[in-house]
This record gives structure tokens, C-alpha cells and sequence, in this order.
């Protein structure tokens, strides 16, 4: 009885069934184009996707765009480049979580930095096209705030 | 006194270590045997024991074990360890390691409860593991609210954080239990390898901003973390514990009792052996399991809560007065922001616009592009601004699992019903039955708000006048979404009922034809979130051999008025009009009005009222006015 009612559930959810992959680099409509973006919003309600197991290094594996990047370097470049919307719009406020991050990741103060990238805002956030592009600005005008 | 002589035998023990060189330890039958049948031997393997006192392990994989009976036999299990962890030369699991590598967490309590005593391996692949999560201190487990409209996670899904002591919250790691899907798989074998436990589950690491972005920006869903109160060391073998979970075997995914939130609890009771948590009945549902850490005292240190984006953004355009929302409104316009006067204003349009490039799946256009851009920018001119904050109202948590009713439900109730025709006038007591999970009018603390869930219920009756007992209503799945369109959503609302019901109408109290009835619609709010008015379309088919064709069906209408005024305190308006596509003589057009009331005495009890006008207009002497008190108590 009990899985003839839950297969009716299950039932339901097949018509929005859809398999992808995950390959870490970040939502897969951010990697690809947007046919992939149905799979990545059944991927998590079902619980399916196979990202990197255990022992081996987390982060970065299939994502080349950050192949240039120093191995110590690349978890904060690709926390930067992963949430570039979320923190430019914190920097826009000066303050907030992701803000403390990645001025952690800059060893730098959460406020000076904050208040000092507000201040340049158009200098340093507005120009950049992409995270990389922020990463790299942010980590040049962290050098002047934070030493 | 207890403590006085545990220190002298822990000092015995100690000093005994000191004084010998390591060589293998001899344990007695006896002892073995008592260590063997330890809550903390048994959790580790994840034992089960059946009602004729027999083991079995509920590891899939066959590489967990080192003895052949060991799936079966802790006793055996245990000596077969015993010698492994000793051995020089043995290798095993997914990189082939030594005992004490590939099972960090066994060794652990063979050493330090047991007493074994031999050499150290030095295990730099453990380290390193233990070491990406940037000196842990304890975990909290995250549960993510229900996905709306996808009846797949309706009960919502959860996974592990563990808390870094140097990382700020967004940087820790998380750690999720999923089952592993083949590419391509097809739905249908999908939906039943999934409940036949045709696959296996994997533990897997990730960033927790990434999870972040993927529930509350990708899916638009909350996340609650519960903290719980664990040592250092005791994080430190909870990883060890997933580590060999993971590296060496592995469990049947079972979507409906072996899922993620019964594997999580069950690995943290295997470190924690004081603790009980996977008590359970027929499944697990996801916010249900996070009730149980509230069953014991101290297990859980805090809660912290992540709303979905679109109550963040909703939050802020709250906040706003007259004139900030009209220059919000400008600017989602595309005016110019370099003249703006609110910068709240422009904080509401930042997550508008960041709201919108998730719905566009991040192909904004270029003029959206730029107008986010000034608006960003113009935002960075006014600098920080930390008192605007204080204007934010605090979102309703109402999707906080652990607060809600439980699932299961028994109701009792009391009907005097009024006729003109030959079943006169009379009362009925009835008692109802249902498995889950939860309905409009019940308390929406802990769930997602104007939702309706329910799985098989049932309904008997005891007519007092007629002295007849009988099955009144059966339940087979009634789910209805009602979510209120606002600046963000404009989702359709919807609903499905299926089951027997009592036709009322037809002039036949002891009819109980078949129904499927299908709706769609829209809902909005009423001057707060708190009301809502919604109005559906619906079809709606029966069938029964005494209906005069043996079945009827039509078109028809649901519209109503949920009003939440108080916290224990909700009421509902209703009026349902179903029109018989055949217009036979007994059956046509059929109205009905309700009135509904609920008050919540505590979480798990609820006193409900309601009157309820069945009006078929052209056969008058059927019509029948009920009135119903019921009590409701919920339990698991």
C-alpha cells in the first residue's frame, strides 16, 4: 500500500523529470546555454547528480576557466567568479556576507574593504564583464587597502 | 564515586599502554561479545535488527565487512576488525588504504573505547580530506524547503554543513546524500528503481555558497540550518564516519525511507550513541526527521534561516513607502537612477534585477544589463548605509520544519445535518484517519503556506438516527497550490482531488460514487499576506452505479476567502458550483457554500468548526445544511 501511494507521487513528478550532469563549475546554465536549465532545476529536487566524491579535490575539476589560477588561488577566484552577481550587489551596499568572504579570502579587513571598494566602485566593480574579470580588479585594489 | 573509579581504570589502561609495547591486544569471549552487542558497534555498522533478533546490516556495498558473515554477525564483524586494523600488509576500499585509513572512525572505537593497542598508520589521505574542511567545529544539518510545483520535493530535501572555524558561513562545505543516477535514464525506470532502492546512494562534497545559489536563487526555496551541539572531535569522526561510508560501500537509495535524511541521521547516532534519532515509522519525510532533533534535550544549539530570493526581494519592496515604490518602479522601468533619492529604493531594484536574470536563466538583455548597472553603481554613491536594515519587516518564517504539526492525523468529530426529504433531520459522529500530511485549514506554521497535501484518509460514520455505521469519504490524493500572484510570481494556481465521496446532493446518503477533480486558477493576496482570495476552474468526473448514466460529469467553479487574523485563529469562505454536462432530472447544477473555522489549541491539536449548505437548485428537497465541530490531533 504505502509504495503503491508513493508511486503515485513519484508519478506526478515524472512529466518534470530530467537528467544532468553537475560538473561543479556552477548552475548548468551558467556553463552552457539555457536548454540545460530545466535538468538543473530537477537535478536538486530529486537528488541526482554525481559531483566529485570524496578524496578528491573539490572545487574546480572540469571547469578550465580557472586553469590559470595558482592552486592555492583558485577556490577564492572561483567563489568570486560563482557569485558575481550577489557580490557586486553586496559591494554596491558595502556590507554583508558575502562582502566579509571575499575580503577574507583577500586577508583583508571586512569594513576598510567593503567601504574602500564602495567608494571605487566604477573603477573597480562596474567595468568588470564577468567573475574573473571582478576577481582580478578586486584582488589588485585589495593590494591597496589591505597590506 | 562512578567517576573515581572510571579515572583509576582509564589510569590502569593508560599507564598499562605506557608500560607495554604495542602488541596485540587479547580480549576475552566475554568481552568481545558485550563489545560486540555496544549501541556504538552496532550504529557504526548500521546494523538493524530484525523481530527474531537477527542482524543485518543495511550496507549494500560488500567491502564494508573484513569477515565473510560480517553484513550479518556483529560478534564476527568485530573480531575480523580487530585483526585487520593490526595487520602490516592489508589494503582495502576505493583507494587501498590500510585498515586504519579506509575506516578512521572503527579504528577509532577499537583504540579508544576498546582498548586496542597497536601501531599507528599514518593515513595522509584522511588528513588531507579532514583538512578541506578548513579545521571543522561542528556541523549543522540544512533542510530546504519544499520546491513549489514539483510534487517530487514537496517534502523538501536536506543535507549537511560543516561549520569552519576560520571560514565565514558562506565558504564552509557541505556535504549531500543523493542517490546516483545513471545518464539518460528514463523516467519510468526512474520513478521505480527509485522506490525499489535500484540505486545507490553517494556522499559528495560541496561549497555551500553553491548550494546557496542553487536552492535560494536557481529554485527559490528557504534553508534552515540546524546547529547542532558536537565537539570538535566528534566532527572530526563524523567525516571520519562518512569517509568510510563512502570510500568503502555504499546504500540502496530508497526514496522513501533510506533517503538522505534518514542516512544523515543515522551516521551522526553512530558517533553520537547517546542520541536517537531515526525512530520511525513507515517513511521519512525530510522535514519530519528534523522534528527528531528536538525530541531529546541539547541537540540542537541554533537555527539559522536563509529566505528564498524572492522573499528577499519581497521584503524590501515591502519596506518601501509611496514614494520609494514609485521611483522603484521608474527605475524597473528603465529611468535613470542617477537622480535617485531612496537608496532602498534602488537596494529592492538590485535584487528585482537580480531576481530577473535567474528567471531569464542569465540572458539578460542589454538594456537590462545596464539599468542594473547604474542602479548599482548610484547605490555605491550614497555609502553604507547600515540603519536601512532596521526598516525591514522580519520575514515569516513559516516554513521552519521543526514547528509544524506532525504528519499523521485522527479527528473526531460531531454532524447535525438538516433535510427536507426522508433521511430527515439527524447527527452523525464520525472518526477520520489520515497519513498526511496537510491541509488548508490547518496551522501553516512549519509548512509551505495556502498549500494542500494529503495522502490516503479515511472517514467512518455513525449515524445516530439511523443507526447505521458507514464509510463516508475515502481520500486517495488531494493536493491544491494556491500561491498568491505578486510583483515576482504570476504561477497559475491549481488542484487535484481524488477519491470517494458522500453525494449529498443526489438524494442518496449511502452512495459513495468515485471522483477526480481537476482545477486551475489564480490567487492573490488581500491587503497583507496573511488573506487570500483565489478562483479556480475545475472539471470533475464521478462515477457510480446508482448515478442515473452510472456516472456524471462538468465543468464547475471553486472560489474562496482564506483569512489568517490571529496566529491560532483562520477562517475560509467558500462557494463550489458544479454543472451535469447530461442534465438529468436528479441532477444539474449543484451549489455549495461553506464556512470553516480553526483554532489551534497546540501543535499538534486543532478544534475546527464549520456549517456547510449543499444546494442542488433544481431538486429542492435534497438540499441539506450541515453543521460539524471536530477535534484534530496529529502524531507520528
Amino acid at each position: 500500500m504505502k509504495k503503491l501511494v508513493l508511486f503515485a507521487v513519484v508519478a506526478l513528478s515524472a512529466a518534470s523529470y530530467a537528467r544532468t550532469t553537475f560538473d561543479s563549475c556552477g548552475l548548468g546554465w551558467e556553463v552552457t546555454d539555457k536548454k540545460t536549465y530545466l535538468a538543473t532545476t530537477t537535478r536538486g529536487t530529486t537528488n541526482l547528480f554525481v559531483p566529485p566524491t570524496f578524496g578528491m579535490t573539490t572545487g574546480t575539476i572540469g571547469c578550465d576557466k580557472f586553469d590559470g589560477f595558482a592552486a592555492n588561488e583558485k577556490q577564492n577566484a572561483e567563489y568570486v567568479a560563482k557569485n558575481f552577481e550577489a557580490i557586486r550587489s553586496e559591494l554596491a551596499v558595502g556590507a554583508g556576507e558575502y562582502v566579509d568572504a571575499t575580503a577574507k579570502s583577500f586577508n583583508c579587513d571586512s569594513k576598510s574593504f567593503g567601504s574602500h571598494i564602495q567608494k571605487n566602485y566604477n573603477n573597480v566593480v562596474a567595468p568588470a564583464q564577468d567573475g574573473i574579470q571582478l576577481y582580478n580588479n578586486l584582488k589588485t585594489a585589495a593590494v591597496n587597502v589591505c597590506s | 564515586m562512578k567517576i573515581i573509579i572510571l579515572s583509576w581504570i582509564s589510569f590502569f589502561i593508560t599507564y598499562s599502554s605506557f608500560a607495554t609495547p604495542p602488541n596485540p591486544t587479547v580480549f576475552s569471549e566475554a568481552q568481545l561479545k558485550t563489545w560486540s552487542e555496544s549501541t556504538e558497534w552496532i550504529r557504526l555498522l548500521h546494523f538493524q535488527k530484525s523481530d527474531f533478533g537477527k542482524f543485518r546490516s543495511l550496507l549494500d556495498g560488500n567491502s564494508f565487512f573484513f569477515s565473510k558473515e560480517g553484513n550479518t554477525s556483529p560478534l564476527a564483524e568485530l573480531k575480523a576488525s580487530l585483526a585487520a586494523m593490526q595487520s602490516e600488509t592489508l589494503k582495502v576500499g576505493k583507494f587501498a588504504l590500510h585498515p586504519q585509513c579506509a575506516f578512521p572512525a572503527r579504528y577509532w572505537f577499537l583504540k579508544n573505547k576498546m582498548g586496542l593497542v597497536t601501531t599507528d598508520q599514518k593515513c595522509p589521505k584522511v588528513d588531507e580530506f579532514y583538512q578541506t574542511f578548513h579545521s571543522p567545529e561542528n556541523i549543522s544539518i540544512v533542510f530546504s524547503s519544499a520546491y513549489p510545483n514539483n510534487p517530487a520535493s514537496m517534502f523538501g530535501h536536506s543535507f549537511i554543513k560543516i561549520n569552519s572555524s576560520q571560514n565565514v558561513d558562506i565558504t564552509d562545505i557541505g556535504i549531500n546524500y543523493a542517490a546516483q543516477v545513471p545518464e539518460d535514464e528514463n523516467p519510468f525506470a526512474f520513478m521505480y528503481f527509485g522506490i525499489t532502492g535500484g540505486y545507490p546512494g553517494q556522499w559528495s562534497t560541496q561549497d555551500y555558497h553553491k548550494k546557496i545559489k542553487e536552492y535560494i536563487q536557481g529554485e527559490n526555496r528557504d534553508l534552515w540550518e540546524y546547529e547542532l551541539n558536537l565537539t570538535v572531535e566528534e566532527t572530526k569522526r563524523f567525516i571520519y564516519h562518512l569517509w568510510e561510508l563512502e570510500t568503502n560501500s555504499h546504500f540502496d537509495y530508497y526514496f522513501f525511507d533510506e533517503n538522505c535524511s534518514y542516512q544523515i541521521l543515522a551516521a551522526l547516532e553512530a558517533i553520537k550513541p547517546e542520541w536517537n534519532l531515526t525512530d520511525y515509522t513507515i517513511y521519512v519525510i525530510p522535514g519530519e526527521s528534523i522534528k527528531n532533533l528536538f525530541k531529546q534535550k541539547d541537540i540542537v544549539k541554533e537555527v539559522h534561516f536563509r529566505p528564498s530570493i524572492q522573499k528577499q526581494v519581497l521584503q524590501k519592496y515591502e519596506a518601501l513607502n509611496a514614494a520609494e515604490k514609485k521611483e522603484f518602479h521608474s527605475f524597473i522601468e528603465f529611468s535613470d537612477p542617477a537622480t535617485a533619492h531612496y537608496p532602498l529604493a534602488l537596494e529592492a531594484a538590485m535584487l528585482y534585477f537580480d531576481f530577473l536574470n535567474i528567471q531569464k536563466k542569465g540572458l539578460l538583455s542589454a538594456t537590462e544589463k545596464q539599468q542594473q548597472l547604474r542602479i548599482l553603481s548610484r547605490r555605491a554613491s550614497f555609502g553604507q548605509l547600515p540603519d536601512l536594515e532596521k526598516r525591514l519587516a522580519p520575514i515569516y518564517a513559516e516554513t521552519r520544519p521543526d514547528l509544524g504539526h506532525d504528519s499523521y492525523a485522527l479527528s473526531l468529530s460531531q454532524t447535525l445535518r438538516k433535510r427536507e426529504d426522508a433521511y430527515g433531520t439527524g447527527g452523525t459522529t464520525n472518526i477520520k484517519i489520515k497519513s498526511a500530511y496537510h491541509d488548508l485549514m490547518n496551522n501553516d506554521l512549519g509548512f509551505k503556506r495556502y498549500s494542500h497535501i494529503d495522502f490516503p484518509g479515511v472517514e467512518f460514520q455513525y449515524d445516530t438516527d439511523l443507526k447505521t455505521f458507514r464509510l463516508h469519504e475515502l481520500t486517495a490524493l488531494n493536493i491544491t497550490s494556491l500561491p498568491p500572484m505578486n510583483l515576482l510570481s504570476q504561477a497559475p494556481s491549481w488542484k487535484v482531488e481524488s477519491g470517494l465521496y458522500t453525494a449529498r446532493d443526489y438524494g442518496c446518503l449511502s452512495c459513495r460514487p468515485a471522483f477526480l477533480e481537476l482545477g486551475i486558477g489564480s490567487s492573490l493576496n488581500l491587503v497583507n499576506e496573511f488573506n487570500l482570495v483565489y478562483a479556480l476552474i475545475t472539471a470533475r468526473g464521478e462515477v457510480y452505479n446508482k448515478l442515473s448514466r452510472g456516472y456524471r460529469y462538468g465543468p464547475g467553479l471553486d472560489i474562496g476567502f482564506l483569512f489568517h487574523p490571529a496566529d491560532k485563529l483562520k477562517f475560509r469562505l467558500s462557494f463550489e458550483q458544479f454543472w451535469d454536462v447530461d442534465q438529468t432530472q436528479r441532477s444539474r447544477t449543484v451549489q455549495s457554500y461553506m464556512l470553516q473555522n480553526s483554532y489551534f489549541i497546540s501543535r499538534n491539536q486543532e478544534l475546527r468548526s464549520s456549517v456547510n449548505l449543499t444546494y442542488p437548485k433544481d431538486t429542492p428537497k435534497f438540499r441539506e445544511l450541515d453543521g460539524k465541530v471536530e477535534f484534530i490531533y496529529f502524531f507520528n
